[in-house]
């Protein structure tokens, strides 16, 4: 599965509506394919992000996942520039997903 | 409402031919207001996009306030200001502000956004399963509740939502006013929904603690 770094796409250090989140979808195409069964988004760069490009985001990977066969795959966001809150939590429940944080405090959204 | 009327919003307003019922007040010269984004129209969401980007920029080079409340300010003010872009169909555009504000020991980050669209009642029920809402109060306290959206999309409904999430902790306070509504979340945590009529459009406006 590819990952891509979401910085270098969207070119700005905070990351703010869902019209610039569509701009990940291409890239995923040519992202490296190095990181198993994850579908990796790469938030390094970035200062900040708002709520609804997260959820965009989501979409647009989970988008990425039905066309490749696999849409039950698990969504890691990696170097999430926020604090976990509740809201983040609810755009897991509206995907149907629940919203994990690893050890190296990436993010982690498994399928229910 | 003193200090969002200090901030210059219901000026512009006016200025745009937008009829506000709010009193003019004097502007308190007990209070010092630094600009940290001047009142500044916006239309479409890449000037949402370039808008919270300035405000990152100038939050960081005024050195003003807690650094860990700066996320909080942008996080809110993006919402805000996706929110108009996407949803208002304002033809005046919209406007947003963020301002500095210091009296006395107290220090507070003050945010708005306003337009003149279509309103939160009317843009809720385009949702086929949120139709015939009869007060614009009702439509508020129902858009700051979890995935309640006009879109119809089972996963939208973030942004109020959020916003609306966040200013529950003490000594934060927000400001919905659309149409015949108005919510107010005090310093206090209470909540208050009443009937106002400030002007024809939405205003968002919250402050938090620097």
């Amino acid at each position: 599965m590819p990952s891509v770094r979401v910085f270098d796409i969207v070119g700005r250090p905070v990351l703010v509506s869902r019209e610039s989140a569509r701009s990940i979808k291409p890239k995923l195409g040519q992202g490296q394919d190095d990181h198993g069964g994850l579908l990796r988004l790469d938030f390094s760069g970035a200062r900040g992000v708002a709520p609804s490009f997260l959820d965009e985001a989501l979409l647009v990977a989970e988008e990425w996942l039905r066309d490749s066969g696999q849409p039950d795959a698990t969504v890691t966001f990696a170097q999430p520039p926020t604090v976990i809150a509740a809201k983040h939590h609810a755009i897991a429940r509206a995907h149907g997903r629940t919203l994990v944080v690893t050890e190296s405090g990436d993010w982690e959204f498994r399928k229910i | 409402m003193s200090s969002l009327t200090d901030s210059g919003l219901f000026q512009i307003l006016r200025e745009a031919n937008v009829k506000v019922n709010v009193e003019r007040e004097e502007v308190r010269r007990s209070v010092s207001v630094e600009t940290i984004l001047p009142i500044t129209r916006f239309d479409g969401l890449l000037e949402a996009d370039e808008l919270t980007n300035r405000v990152e920029d100038s939050l960081i080079r005024s050195g003003l306030g807690s650094a860990n409340v700066h996320p909080i300010v942008r996080e809110l003010f993006s919402e805000l200001v996706n929110n108009a872009a996407e949803h208002s169909e304002s033809i005046i555009g919209a406007y947003g502000f963020v301002q500095f504000y210091s009296s006395g020991q107290e220090r507070r980050f003050m945010c708005g956004v306003a337009d003149g669209g279509i309103g939160i009642r009317q843009s809720i029920e385009r949702n086929p399963g949120l139709r015939h809402f009869g007060y614009d109060w009702s439509a508020i306290e129902l858009a700051t509740k979890e995935l309640v959206s006009g879109t119809g999309s089972s996963t939208r409904g973030i942004g109020l939502f959020s916003v609306f999430d966040e200013m529950h902790r003490p000594g934060r306070e927000l400001v919905i006013h659309s149409g015949n509504g108005l919510l107010i979340k005090s310093e206090d945590s209470q909540v208050r929904i009443v009937k106002a009529n400030l002007f024809p459009g939405t205003l968002v406006y919250f402050s938090v603690p620097a």
